[in-house]
């Protein structure tokens, strides 16, 4: 008898640690070294010196800066695409999973918008107006498609996140019902002892997985959202980087090129909830339901000591 | 006959009876035997006495919770490890907040890139 309460009591504590555990898997940092770096030499490259400099000077340090510019982009395309990251969502039919394919299909695209614009500057006979015009229709290309889709991916990463754990939880939370309902069976513990803090777990999963049906009607009505801009937006996406440098040499102004994108932005005000301000209440939830579970842990050992 | 002595011996022996405790004991574990399937065996520890399984399970306790503190790179969390619930909400926290720290340095890093492309195009 007091082996058989052993043994559930050590596989309820190792289901318990290992709830635990999950959350040390190793991460990658929130912007690896090399991005971070990258990102830094952009800015203090594009920053000019306060002294007078000559016009060839300025042409070699503004290319310089730009190519800066797209290495960093594709760097940072390249690292949202990784195995940690998009890739290991790409199996599956949720939401998330169909639009991660959706979005690794478009980065494949923008890497080779950007490495069109390099070629372009990279271009020995280039100008300092070539390059001063290039870094414009970069800037809006990069708010208008680029950064809208970088986001959704963040978003799906954020949803893809929210679910994970809440599987989780989920089958801790099956395991430790089962385990109690052992415990219960040997008569070592009372259904009153712990049915109420059970309930209150079961509650807080509940909640739990109403915000992550809440986020991913969010993820869903975000991508519906994206889809006219992009198609709206002067078919940015679909033009060759040529055309576009071309379109924004031709404009008058910088701001009758961004008059044209301005619809693009009251759509972006327009933004519904944050997902991460969900996922934050989401994980709150998932918080007390492990407080439960290690309530629950507590009272398994007080059970030894009778 | 029997030895007078040896008869004496056998009514003490007659008299002794099994502790109640140790009757139950062996009943619920001859009981709960024949019901367990091998897999169940394998994962349950079977073989560990009472005091080995709660050691292991406070060894296996300790070590999660010992991890989770260095994952948390809060070293001091370690003296508080017996406090289960600020634990628990350590690790949950620190899992979720590497995701959103990854949203925040993209809104960040895009300011700064247009920041960088406006400079160029002066």
């Amino acid at each position: 008898m007091t082996k058989k309460l052993g043994s559930i009591i050590l596989s309820l504590t190792i289901i318990l640690s290992s709830s635990v555990a999950y959350g040390s898997e190793p991460k990658i940092l929130a912007q690896s070294e090399e991005l971070n770096k990258l990102r830094t030499e952009v800015v203090e490259t594009a920053t000019m010196p306060e002294k007078e400099v000559s016009k060839e000077e300025e042409l070699a340090q503004k290319k310089e800066a730009l190519i800066k510019v797209f290495d960093f982009s594709i760097q940072e395309l390249k690292e949202l695409s990784s195995k940690e990251k998009l890739i290991s969502l790409i199996k599956g039919e949720k939401i998330y999973n169909l639009e991660a394919r959706s979005v690794l299909d478009k980065f494949t695209e923008f890497e080779k918008t950007i490495s069109e614009y390099k070629e372009m500057i990279q271009d020995k006979e280039v100008t300092l107006e070539l390059v001063q015009q290039t870094a414009i229709s970069f800037k809006e290309w990069r708010e208008s498609i680029y950064d809208p889709e970088v986001a959704i991916a963040f978003d799906i990463l954020l949803v893809a996140k929210g679910d994970g754990v809440l599987e989780k939880t989920n089958e801790r939370f099956t395991k430790i019902e089962k385990d109690l309902q052992k415990l219960s069976d040997l008569k070592r513990i009372s259904k009153e002892d712990y049915q109420q803090n059970l309930q209150l777990a079961k509650n807080s999963l509940q909640i739990s997985m109403e915000f992550q049906n809440k986020i991913e009607g969010l993820l869903e009505a975000k991508i519906l959202a994206s889809q006219p801009v992009i198609e709206d937006s002067l078919a940015l996406s679909a033009t060759t980087t040529e055309e576009v440098t071309m379109m924004t040499m031709t404009a008058t102004s910088t701001e009758e090129f961004a008059s044209t994108t301005a619809t693009l932005e009251v759509i972006e005000e327009e933004k519904p909830e944050e997902i991460k301000n969900i996922l934050i209440e989401q994980f709150n939830s998932i918080k007390d339901t492990y407080q439960e579970f290690f309530k629950i842990s507590k009272i398994v050992k007080e059970v030894v000591r009778r | 006959m029997i030895n007078p002595q040896l008869e004496k011996i056998f009514n003490i022996l007659k008299q002794i009876k099994p502790d109640q405790a140790f009757i139950a004991k062996s009943k619920a574990q001859i009981s709960i035997t024949p019901q367990e399937s091998e897999k169940m065996r394998i994962f349950s520890f079977e073989g560990l006495g009472l005091n080995t399984a709660i050691a292991l399970s406070a060894f296996s306790l300790l070590f999660i919770l010992g991890t989770a503190s260095y994952v948390g790179n809060k070293p001091s969390t370690l003296t508080r490890d017996l406090n289960t619930d600020i634990l628990a909400s350590e690790v949950t926290q620190i899992d979720f907040q590497i995701e959103i720290k990854e949203a925040a340095y993209f809104a960040e890093s895009a300011e700064q890139i247009a920041y960088a492309l406006d400079q160029i195009s002066r």
